[in-house]
């Protein structure tokens, strides 16, 4: 991994491969998008998810109340953890109860927020990734770089390698083959497995229920399988009632993926009922806060409407050139860096994510729910504490900016200085010079159409 | 054509497929048949449900209990025309893992349980309290996570069958 996000972004500007993939990807999901939202009333519709995501979000204190008591009602242990630490604690706590050795996993940001997989590992269990895209990723030992197609970044030829590692014998490179490898492996992860690990897409206050979507099954699994189930979700994802889940549920799969529904989606509430052959015979819901509740009531309050659909990463330019790894943080794309510095301000590196952005606002008319994602940005940037550089950049701009004929002068400057000495100006030119110059090529708009 | 309960299984069905799933209505026992055929492409018992190890011991509703059951058969409780998904209640004679294990499920739905949208088929069948899983089903298990191609089956069903029961 590149030590800073600007180098990480560097490298990945130059893995054209790379680059490739994530925009084939990203516009067939972009394409799909459209597609789905043909035929469909999409203003009325997201207009009225963002007023109920927005009303969800500021009465959320009574909204964890009543989730807690409700699920409670119905058998479900929920636990509301005020910090990463906590919730994997209290998952720890739950290992050691009963023992588990074995967990299966589904795709989940919530648990890669708070690193659960490397924790419980680290503790001696076995943690498998149940999503292809996911399983992908953990055997190659690399974390996922979209949120919707986590092994968007990996070739055929890859996943073949690393499942004949697994396999311990050659296997042919087709679709079906390599699918039907990690269906018979992973089967047996799930039938062995002590604990289903999943997050969810919406939690119903109303009734203590689960909403959960996939496409592969791996979630069923998880929760038909084992005889414990650990979902984790953020809090932001609670909802007053089945009518509110489902308005979640209609833009979703559109957003995501441009699929009218998912294959699966399940609605889960408590354990098994009396007599029953399979669920999980007990149920813990750990809703995440991890500096969420500190958003209510700000301008940033917008972003807890998220429904994670990843919309967003697909149309952002900048997203498509240096693909997930490069923001170096769990969220990428204009979400991540939106709402990552807000939510983890500690985290190195993350202060810089506000840059890497074009403002087009791309992300603003891809969101679902609506979110000023450019607005956000432009705001932290405002916010957040700027390098020395910046700062001086700034100053400078404003000077020359504000005086015609400086302004004219030193266009023309720079203009001969490009031409006649263009190597001096991109290694041995002062400083801010030679940082704007070493990532750009004059005329300033040229630079929109270079990768 | 109205909105009456034939008009909506066919649109059901069209959307079924759409999605990668096949099926047909039945007014006929001759068409019962040839579906029951489809489902005994597996020579050996086909109509066993799945039980899973010691996990899970019944009791199963129908038939000799393996394993690896290669196909299986699950009843649903309602139909989404919209979304072209079956809703599944588990429940004591309904287990979740029956439309789930199997390589090849059959899908059973009478016509008339079928509603135009999700919102509309609750307000039908009260889900109050709701049962333990509400599990809806919108074609076979998929996967576009390797260079982007269709897989199918990745987890659950890759081919699933549906029968409309239009006469009841």
């Amino acid at each position: 991994m590149s030590a800073t996000p600007h180098e990480a972004m560097r490298d990945a500007v130059a893995d054209t491969r790379l680059g490739n993939a994530v925009q084939y990807t990203t516009d067939r999901l972009a394409e799909g998008r459209e597609k789905a939202w043909a035929g469909f009333d999409a203003p009325r519709e997201r207009e009225a998810l963002r007023r109920m995501k927005t009303a969800a979000v500021r009465e959320l204190p009574v909204l964890i109340e009543r989730f807690r008591e409700r699920a409670q009602a119905r058998g479900t242990k929920v636990f509301l953890a005020a910090t990463a630490d906590d919730a994997v604690q209290y998952i720890r706590g739950v290992f050691g109860q009963h023992q588990a050795q074995r967990a299966v996993k589904s795709k989940s940001m919530a648990t890669e927020e708070i690193h659960l997989r490397e924790h419980l590992e680290q503790d001696g269990a076995q943690v498998v990734e149940s999503d292809l895209g996911e399983y992908i990723c953990q055997l190659a030992g690399e974390p996922p770089s979209h949120i919707i197609v986590p092994a968007i970044h990996k070739t055929r030829r890859e996943i073949q390698t690393l499942f004949e590692q697994v396999a311990g014998h050659p296997l042919a490179e087709d679709t079906p083959t390599l699918a039907g490898f990690a269906r018979r492996h992973l089967r047996e992860k799930f039938l062995t497995a002590d604990i289903g690990i999943t997050g969810a897409n919406a939690g119903i206050a109303d009734t203590g229920t689960l909403m959960i979507v996939s496409n592969e099954g791996n979630v069923r699994m998880g929760t038909t399988l084992p005889p414990v189930h650990i979902a984790v979700m953020g809090i932001e994802k609670l909802v007053p009632d089945w009518a509110a889940a489902a308005q979640v549920l209609r833009l979703l799969p559109r957003s995501a993926t441009g699929q009218a529904i998912t294959t699966y989606v399940s609605w889960l509430t408590g354990p098994r009922g009396p007599g029953e052959a399979d669920g999980p015979a007990e149920v813990h819901v750990v809703l995440l806060d991890n500096g969420r509740k500190t958003l209510i009531g700000t301008e940033a309050e917008e972003l807890l409407c998220c429904i994670r659909c990843g919309a967003c990463l697909n149309v952002c330019p900048v997203y498509r050139t240096v693909g997930g790894h490069a923001y170096g943080a769990v969220i990428p794309g204009p979400i991540g860096a939106a709402l990552g510095p807000r939510l983890w301000p500690k985290q190195p590196g993350i202060g810089d994510l506000p840059w890497a952005s074009t403002l087009c606002g791309a992300c603003r008319d891809a969101c679902p729910v609506g979110i000023h994602l450019d607005d956000q940005l432009l705001w932290l940037r405002r916010d957040l504490p700027k390098d020395k550089d910046t700062v001086e950049a700034v100053h400078m701009w404003r000077t020359v900016a504000s005086r015609p004929r400086v302004w004219r002068a030193g266009i023309s400057l720079a203009r001969l200085a490009l031409n006649r000495w263009p190597g001096w100006v991109r290694t041995r030119s002062p400083k801010l010079v030679r940082r704007w110059f070493s990532v750009r090529r004059w005329p300033l708009s040229d630079t929109q159409e270079e990768r | 054509m109205g909105t009456g309960n034939g008009d909506r299984a066919y649109r059901l069905l069209a959307e079924w497929e759409r999605q990668g799933g096949s099926g047909m209505l039945v007014p006929s026992r001759e068409a019962l048949d040839n579906a029951i055929r489809w489902l005994r492409k597996d020579a050996d018992a086909a109509w066993t449900m799945p039980r899973v190890g010691n996990r899970l011991p019944g009791p199963w509703p129908h038939g000799p209990a393996g394993p690896e059951a290669p196909a299986g058969v699950a009843w649903a409780d309602g139909g989404v025309v919209e979304t072209g998904s079956l809703i599944l209640l588990a429940g004591p004679d309904s287990p979740r893992a029956v439309s789930l294990l199997p390589y090849r499920v059959l899908f059973l739905l009478p016509a008339q349980d079928i509603s135009e949208r999700l919102e509309a088929w609750w307000a039908v069948h009260s889900l109050v309290p709701p049962p333990s899983a509400v599990t809806m089903i919108s074609g076979p298990s998929r996967s576009a996570d390797i260079e982007n191609d269709q897989a199918i089956g990745v987890h659950g069903p890759g081919e699933v069958f549906l029968l409309i029961l239009t006469d009841r």
